[in-house]
């Protein structure tokens, strides 16, 4: 009762609900951007205790200002708009197509945002590699970040691919930003990793969508001329977009599943999302023995980081065994889709989807694929065994 | 000696002392005269057997006795002979405020018829002084208390020689100012014996402080408390400061806390003096005991507006307390100790130069004692911080028909709450405030007037600190100052007086903060500089009916380099007596001010000045009359304070920098305050004490606020006339002693006040449940600053025992006092919150009054030697 005595009495007015926030920030484009809409989006929460994760893509429009000819903006919000705020999202939707959004969850008198880029990315597809140009160049070394000194590093970047049907389903997903682990799995910060952004023929499928490519920018540092204060991301949408459509059908479309459901919704091209029940394995047996060379899992939720593959042959003996590790991207740049899903001890865990190629070398016929989920696989959107 | 003599003896009667010049006031306050030069009367001659005549004399302001009625009187004969010899006395005359003052008074005279000395009579020497002072009793009655001696009466010295009979008798000692005592003695024929004779003064006062409205007799809106009223009211630890919290037009922030609030205004708009030297604070940690020990201060002026024209810089009241003169009889010296604190006075005089020196004093112990409580985990883990001490120094020295006198003064406080777990997500909070004086003045005679020099400079430090989970954030705040002031002060004639005068003052501020940057870097924040000065001179007119006090002060403001505000404040005071018993009054002024936060903070009003100054404009119009019989003083005074510029921010939006919808009404941010303040007052001429004050007032500020939806969505924003943060309608004291026999009083107060608004801005945020129409769901959502809550009302109760012992050579008060007896407590917000059901995720809203029952209990004893 004491503390909220010294504070109430203290802090007299330091929540003053007529409190004026200022909020300020700028677009930039190669376009002018005189008149450029920028909305600002807020998410609530609610009366009673909730929790709701990522609430911040729940946000709904609050109000709308536009950028002058130099691109700057502001807005003013009242303290009391911030009571039982999560979080504001203010983004910017350009005419090329491209989208920029920052958020923040804090309210200080001044605000200043860093800069809403209308990101033209030059998007194309090199051996199913994906070439662009990131919004800024690319950091010259990317030092892993460890817990603790986020705010000792300088520019960080991160990308994120998405295959996007026509119906919407992501059919295929990739990062360059991924957890720092200690040996084990003991979170030590993350590290940004240049690898390629594959998407070649066995992620593309037979899938026809386009590819969005998104972008994270954090400049804690403020040295750069793009972020005017590097306590916020940037998140933003290249706006061209690269349409795509594959031909590589896989050996397993239209194999049952029974440990899931008949008919099997894993294999039926469909990127619907399926409830697995935290089921511990999923078998396929084909129509006729192949020699397989990967499986891809879309969406799949698994409860570890560890999937087996176990693949029989004919004659029943076993044609081979491999192990893969989830890699799973670090959520805190690209957040949305992370959920919680309840697991067999009663608790809950934190998932997100993933998006995995394991290659498979056997080099013999296979007539059955089993893949076990040694915690449980939680949901999944289609499993898809390819051939040589 | 002859044998057979008749004489008569007067004796003045005390507590049936008036003004002559002014009935309508309270002789509280009033030194009364004194008897210099006796005048006996004969004996009428064949005029029966004698008896008593009660006289009632007018003496002037010279002593002299001007007028003579007689009230009772056994005979015409005794009558003519009283009053032809009292024509004969000589007075030092009463004095009022340090001056002379004509007044009334009873006297009697007492006639035995003559009779024979026994031939073999005896003689009794002696001296005769006041018990528990040791000093010596002038003109003294010494007599038998079967007559038949002629009474003698004490010299200069206190001695005295009486011719008596021989045999048992009783000797009667009777002296103005002391309590009639008889001696029983026995003497031989022929024998001389030397005795030593003390009374008991009719009161004792250890302390000797007097409370009024104004120190001039021409300033409104006067309220005069005197000796037990501020010294045994009840809930006031004895601290004479601490009374000013029952006046009428005052209201405090929190109960217990002595910070107080006038007349609508806000904490920092009341400014607090000590012989002209400005001070941060009244008391220490603004709860506890005064920063000045109490036998240090001669007497307190309170001024709820328009204080004279030499106080200046000040929007709402002025307490000035005067240090005393200084005694150079003897050395004096006082020594009191209670439960939480020690204090100690010491007056030496050096006669032989004219030089006087005072040193006083006081350190508080309960950080010891809550050490020792913490240390057997009576806080579970927590341990509160309670450490203060002050200080003060004087030394007068006499040049000529002037003085010089240095006063150096000042006091510290480090005080909150260290949580030993804040490495693991408690919270330790602790402050410090520190302030040092040095004062040097001069006063010297030139020409008509007196010319008064002076100057001093001073140190305060403020700091916060703020530990979570281990993390330490401070914020520190230092101030020099650097002042001077002189003025010239003249009577002309009887009717007029003219006062004149300059002051300066110099700020230097810097401040470190280490809040959210870590605690090993340190933000040191640009120096503040500021320079201001006064001028002023004052008019005074008086008649017998009419007083006039006109003045004018004008300021200027000057930031380095550029930057310089100039101000005017004209006041005039009317105080008009169609009757004796009744005196009307009136005043008007201007005030200007920095700009203030809500809770003081010292640099804020030099760092904000570019923003403008507060403006006050300041009316009252009253009365104050006697009630003859009763002794009833009652006193009525109506005020309007408007403020043109409202220059008041929160100290948030000060460290912050941030602003609010108000800042908005830019130059229409103004507001008012009205009310009404009685006071009835029942002075101390008997056993019975006390007074009633109440004050109805609403203080309100012009505010922009929004307009919002339970979702908190702004519909709009508006401006409304709303009640301030410190507004609180209702304010009530009745306070009330009793002095028993024996020395034994006891006292009580009752306070009562209405709540204050639940604004947010001292308080919690009024909040209502709300419904989440999607759920249905209740939970909790401010409201806008229109629809705020009242806190509750608070009524407390205080008491005070004390128990005088007279030694011969000192006495000693033993005391009791406790603020809020019966553990009542005020409620100073609410907790909105939502408990949820760890097993079924229910929610359920709860509202949970904060509210600290504050008991503050004064146990010790005072020693005055």
């Amino acid at each position: 009762m004491w503390r909220f005595v010294v504070i109430t009495l203290a802090c007299a007015g330091c929540t003053n609900p007529d409190d004026i926030l200022a909020v300020h920030g700028s677009v930039a484009s190669v376009d002018p951007v005189e008149g450029q809409v920028v909305r600002v989006l807020r998410y609530l929460y609610p009366l009673e205790y909730q929790f709701v994760p990522n609430a911040c893509s729940l946000a709904t429009p609050l109000k709308e200002v536009r950028a002058d000819a130099e691109g700057n903006y502001s807005f003013e919000l009242f303290r009391v708009e911030t009571r039982n705020a999560i979080c504001f999202r203010v983004d910017a939707h350009f005419p090329s197509g491209s989208v920029a959004w920052s958020e923040f969850g804090s309210y200080a008198p001044e605000t200043q945002l860093p800069v809403l880029l209308d990101w033209r990315a030059a998007l194309g597809l090199d051996g199913g590699v994906l070439q662009f140009d990131p919004p800024v160049p690319w950091p010259d070394d990317l030092p892993p970040v460890r817990i603790g000194a986020v705010t000792h590093v300088g520019i960080q970047l991160a990308h994120q691919e998405q295959l996007l049907t026509i119906d919407g389903g992501v059919a295929w997903q990739a990062e360059d930003r991924f957890p720092l682990l200690d040996g084990g799995s003991e979170y030590l910060g993350y590290q940004l990793e240049r690898e390629p952004l594959v998407l070649d023929a066995i992620r593309l499928e037979d899938f026809e969508g386009k590819l969005r490519l998104n972008a994270y920018l954090f400049d804690p540092d403020e040295e750069t001329p793009l972020f005017s204060s590097g306590t916020f991301a940037t998140r933003m949408t290249a706006g061209d977009q690269l349409a795509l459509h594959g031909t590589l059908v896989p050996v397993s479309r239209g194999l049952a599943c029974p440990e899931v459901a008949t008919p099997c919704p894993l294999t039926d091209g469909e990127l619907a999302e399926v409830d697995a029940g935290m089921i511990n394995e999923v078998s396929f047996k084909l129509t006729t023995p192949e020699i397989l060379s990967a499986v891809v899992l879309r969406d799949a939720w698994v409860a570890d980081d560890v999937v087996h593959v176990v693949l029989t042959q004919s004659d029943g003996g076993l044609g081979g065994e491999f192990e893969a590790t989830v890699r799973k991207p670090d959520p805190s740049a690209f957040p949305s889709g992370v959920s919680y899903v309840r697991i067999s001890d009663g608790g809950y865990a934190a998932f997100r989807p993933n998006y995995m190629v394991i290659p498979l070398d056997a080099g013999t016929s296979t007539s059955r694929v089993t893949l076990q989920f040694p915690s449980g696989l939680a949901r999944i959107k289609e499993v898809s065994l390819f051939g040589p | 000696m002859s044998g057979l003599r008749a004489w008569a003896v007067g004796a003045t009667l005390v507590g049936t002392l008036a003004f002559a010049q002014d009935a309508g006031l309270s002789p509280d306050g009033v030194i009364p005269p004194a008897l210099m030069q006796s005048s006996p009367s004969s004996w009428p001659g064949d005029a029966g057997t004698g008896g008593d005549v009660e006289l009632l004399l007018t003496v002037d302001a010279t002593g002299v006795v001007t007028d003579v009625q007689v009230n009772s009187s056994p005979g015409e004969a005794f009558t003519n002979s009283a009053s032809s010899a009292a024509r004969g006395l000589l007075f030092a005359p009463a004095t009022l405020d340090g001056g002379a003052v004509s007044v009334m008074l009873t006297y009697r005279y007492h006639f035995e018829a003559p009779r024979d000395v026994d031939a073999g009579s005896a003689h009794l020497t002696g001296m005769v002084m006041t018990k528990g002072r040791r000093e010596v009793v002038t003109l003294a009655q010494v007599s038998i208390a079967d007559g038949g001696v002629t009474p003698v009466q004490t010299d200069k010295d206190g001695r005295f020689t009486l011719e008596v009979p021989t045999g048992p008798m009783q000797v009667e000692v009777i002296a103005s100012g002391h309590t009639k005592r008889v001696f029983k003695e026995n003497l031989a024929a022929g024998q001389r014996l030397d005795v030593f004779y003390r009374l008991e003064p009719t009161y004792v006062r250890p302390y000797e402080t007097v409370i009024r409205g104004q120190s001039d007799r021409a300033e409104l809106s006067r309220v005069t408390l005197s000796g037990a009223e501020l010294h045994e009211a009840a809930g006031t630890g004895g601290q004479p400061l601490r009374v000013v919290m029952l006046l009428p037009g005052v209201v405090t922030p929190a109960s217990g806390l002595s910070y107080p609030v006038v007349r609508g205004s806000l904490p920092a708009a009341t400014g607090y003096f000590l012989d002209g030297v400005r001070m941060p604070q009244l008391y220490h940690l603004m709860a506890a005991n005064s920063v000045v020990h109490a036998d240090f201060i001669d007497r307190i002026d309170f001024y709820p507006a328009n204080a004279p024209t030499r106080y200046g810089r000040i929007s709402g009241g002025v307490v000035a307390a005067e240090v005393a003169k200084p005694r150079d009889d003897r050395l004096h010296a006082t020594i009191a100790v209670d439960l939480l604190q020690s204090n100690a006075l010491v007056e030496l005089p050096i006669q032989s130069t004219g030089t006087n020196i005072t040193l006083a004093g006081s350190v508080n112990y309960a950080g010891w004692l809550l050490g020792a409580l913490a240390a057997a985990d009576v806080f579970r883990g927590v341990r509160p911080v309670f450490e203060s001490y002050d200080y003060q120094a004087r030394i007068e020295q006499k040049i000529g028909r002037g003085n010089i006198r240095l006063l150096a003064f000042g006091s510290s406080d480090y005080a909150g709450v260290r949580d030993h777990n804040d490495e693991e997500g408690g919270v330790s909070i602790l402050g410090t405030s520190r302030f040092h004086r040095i004062d040097l003045r001069a006063q010297y005679p030139i020409g008509p007037g007196v010319l008064e020099a002076g100057s001093w400079v001073g140190w305060e430090t403020m700091g916060m600190s703020l530990g979570v989970s281990g993390k330490d954030n401070t914020f520190k705040l230092d101030r020099f100052l650097w002042t001077g002031r002189i003025s010239y002060r003249v009577e002309l004639g009887e009717h007029v007086q003219l006062k004149a005068g300059f002051d300066f003052e110099r700020q230097v501020s810097d401040v470190e903060n280490t809040a959210g940057i870590g605690s090993e870097d340190v933000l040191k924040q640009p120096r503040v500089m500021g320079v201001f000065t006064g001028s002023f001179v004052e008019a005074a007119f008086f008649s017998k009916q009419w007083t006039w006090v006109v003045g004018v002060r004008v300021d200027t403001w000057h930031l380095p380099p550029d930057f310089t505000l100039v101000s005017a404040d004209p006041r005039v005071d009317v105080r008009f007596k169609p009757i004796d018993a009744l005196t009307l009054r009136a005043s008007a002024g201007l005030a200007h001010q920095a700009p203030m936060l809500l809770l003081s903070l010292p640099v804020s009003d030099t760092a904000a000045l570019r923003s403008g100054l507060q403006e006050v404009a300041q009316f009252s119009l009253g009365a104050v009359g006697t009630l003859p019989g009763l002794g009833l003083e009652i006193s009525g005074d109506g005020f309007y304070n408007h403020i043109f510029q409202a220059r008041e921010r929160s100290i948030i939006q000060f460290v912050t920098g941030g602003s609010t919808l108000d800042d908005r009404l830019s130059g229409n941010r103004w507001g008012r305050a009205y009310g009404l303040e009685l006071m009835v007052r029942l002075p101390q001429q008997s056993r019975l004490f006390g007074w009633l004050s109440y004050t109805l007032m609403r203080s309100e500020r012009l505010r922009r606020f929004a307009l919002f939806t339970p979702d908190f969505t702004v519909a709009e924003d508006t401006t409304a006339m709303l009640p301030f943060a410190f507004d609180q309608t209702h304010t009530l004291n009745l306070t009330l002693g009793y002095v028993l026999p024996k020395g034994f009083r006891l006292s009580a107060s009752v306070h009562f006040n209405s709540g204050r608004p639940e604004s947010g801005e001292f308080s919690s945020r009024t909040s209502r449940l709300a419904e989440n129409p999607e759920t249905g769901v209740q939970g909790w959502a401010e409201v806008p600053l229109n629809q705020v809550d009242r806190l509750p009302a608070y009524a407390r109760l205080d008491l005070r025992a004390s128990k005088t012992i007279t030694f011969s050579n000192f006495s000693a008060e033993l005391y009791l006092d406790i603020l809020n007896t019966l553990g009542i407590p005020e409620v100073y917000g609410y907790r909105y919150s939502t408990n949820v059901n760890f097993f079924t995720g229910e929610p359920t809203p709860a509202k949970e009054a904060f509210s600290v029952p504050i008991v503050l209990p004064t146990l010790g004893v005072k020693v005055v030697y």
